[in-house]
């Protein structure tokens, strides 16, 4: 297994394997904290029409992905703020749109074929360029610095929309800032998990460290932590057993998700009663 | 209507009698057809009646206190050392120090109501809007919470209530409003306690949802 890391596309896939496995769980905390698990699902079905676009032009697939999946996370998330029963509604067409015309225009393209298509939708080993592990990089930067300078609007919107409104924080701003955010990750995610799957690693680690943590702050460095492991051991199995890295990295994630449950339940009845106790130690 | 600085004032009515509607004009929330409202500071304070439902993330009591701080635009989510200081300052102040670092999600309903008076308390506000504040809360909570409110009146800062039952916060109030059933938003009382007894049918037919109807509108006293 040593051995293929010494090969320029096995490098490129675990640099890539690291990016998602750190940044998806960064942004799958806010969408969780907001519910909207299934925004990352549907701009990656969106992105696919990018992908698709790109190959049938002849273009390269990232641009035209990144490009496809924040006008589609945007789409919903502004119709979400109108109507939330529309914004479900919306997403439910991007779903169907985006992968019907993925499909579609991959299949007109000249030199089209299902392998093609399938490590889009899979995540493939040997499709990454060095062109597009640097997009992959910057795009991922990107990310971490949108982070630094509007963490805490991100959060306190994600917290209390009305308040944060009251404290004159721009609340559409930063939703729209979160789906462009969420597109990124999409976009940095879809070479090794797979379209279809990448709202997964943004998502199920999340679902796995919340289930011991205390805090925002922790759940996000956990789940992080969880897609790192995920994304690398997912990798260096797909390595070694000839299987698509993205569902590898994604049951992975959700066995540590079903672990991490397992053991939450004794542990939270012991702590929970704690807390409740502190409100006669320290009541007057 | 005026409200003056530094009074303490109750805002009542039956449901759907626009009492929210206010509390939201007033915070900017909501549009306004007609009129205009204007304040003299932009530092508000805003405690809603209950957590908006969340995805099932945890957050610590110290970070969400800490959405309550008036900070740059510019800031990355995580605490600072001074700010923390800021926390600790507030939570001292109302008596949960203790849970500063507990998953606000698994406190008590009463312990959460006091932890989002914290957070609006935090950036020393000047205009206090609390909704429904001692609502499905213990005694010692609402105990809690009128020592709060109480030193907090003393700084001369405007408190504005919306509520169904004035019971504990009874002496605190300087004025109140009562918003009519017929026109919705308009106000059928506007003094000070007790109100007035041809009331306490209003009072009767709004709280059909709480215990005590008697107590809610003063009629305890009248």
């Amino acid at each position: 297994m040593i051995e293929i890391l010494q090969y320029d596309f096995a490098q490129r896939a675990v640099i890539a394997a690291v990016l998602i496995g750190l940044v998806a769980p960064i942004i799958g905390v806010f969408l969780v904290q907001r519910r909207l698990a299934l925004l990352g699902d549907g701009t990656g079905h969106v992105a696919l029409t990018g992908v698709g676009l790109a190959i049938f032009f002849n273009w390269a697939p990232i641009p035209m992905a990144l490009l496809a999946a924040a006008i589609g996370a945007i789409s919903i998330e502004i119709i979400r703020d109108k109507s939330k029963a529309a914004g479900d509604l919306a997403l439910a067409l991007m779903f169907y749109g985006g992968i019907a015309g993925g499909v579609m225009f991959v299949s007109l393209a000249p030199a089209s074929s299902s392998t093609t298509l399938n490590s889009y939708l899979f995540g493939s080993l040997t499709t990454a360029s060095n062109s597009d592990l640097l997009a992959l990089v910057l795009i991922s930067f990107a990310i971490i610095v949108a982070l630094f300078l509007w963490g805490r609007q991100m959060f306190a919107v994600g917290v209390d929309t009305d308040v944060a409104k009251v404290l004159k924080i721009p609340v559409r701003f930063n939703a729209i800032l979160l789906a462009i955010l969420s597109a990124g990750t999409v976009v940095v995610g879809m070479r090794v998990v797979g379209l279809l799957l990448v709202s997964a690693i943004m998502i199920v680690p999340v679902a796995a460290a919340q289930q011991l943590t205390k805090s925002f702050k922790s759940t996000m460095f956990y789940g992080s932590l969880i897609g790192l492991i995920s994304s690398i051991v997912g990798l260096l199995i797909s390595f070694s057993v000839d299987v698509p890295p993205g569902p590898t990295i994604v049951i992975l994630a959700l066995l540590i998700f079903v672990i991490f449950t397992v053991l939450a339940a004794p542990i939270n009845r012991r702590t929970r009663p704690k807390v409740v106790k502190h409100e006669h130690e320290i009541s007057p | 209507m005026d409200i003056n600085q530094g009074e303490f004032v109750a805002i009542l009515g039956a449901n759907g009698t626009g009492k929210t509607t206010l509390l939201k004009v007033i915070l900017g929330l909501l549009p306004i057809a007609h009129g205009s409202v204007s304040t003299n500071s932009d530092n508000i304070g805003y405690i809603p009646q209950r957590l908006p439902i969340q995805g099932g993330v945890p957050i610590s009591v110290a970070e969400y206190i800490s959405t309550g701080l008036r900070v740059k635009k510019i800031n990355p989510f995580w605490i600072k050392s001074f700010e923390s200081k800021l926390i600790t300052q507030v939570l001292n102040t109302i008596g949960l120090l203790s849970i500063k670092n507990s998953n606000l999600y698994n406190l008590s309903a009463g312990q959460q109501r006091r932890v989002m008076i914290a957070r609006a308390l935090i950036s020393n506000p000047d205009i206090l809007l609390l909704d429904e504040p001692t609502a499905g809360i213990d005694s010692e909570s609402q105990k809690s919470l009128k020592d709060i409110l109480s030193n907090y009146k003393k700084n001369l800062k405007t408190i504005i209530l919306v509520t169904h039952e004035l019971e504990i916060l009874e002496p605190l109030v300087d004025r109140v409003i009562v918003l009519g059933t017929k026109i919705r938003g308009s106000v059928i009382y506007d003094g000070g306690l007790p109100v007035p007894k041809h009331l306490n049918s209003i009072a009767h037919h709004s709280h059909e949802e709480t215990i005590n109807t008697k107590s809610i509108l003063g009629m305890n006293n009248a």
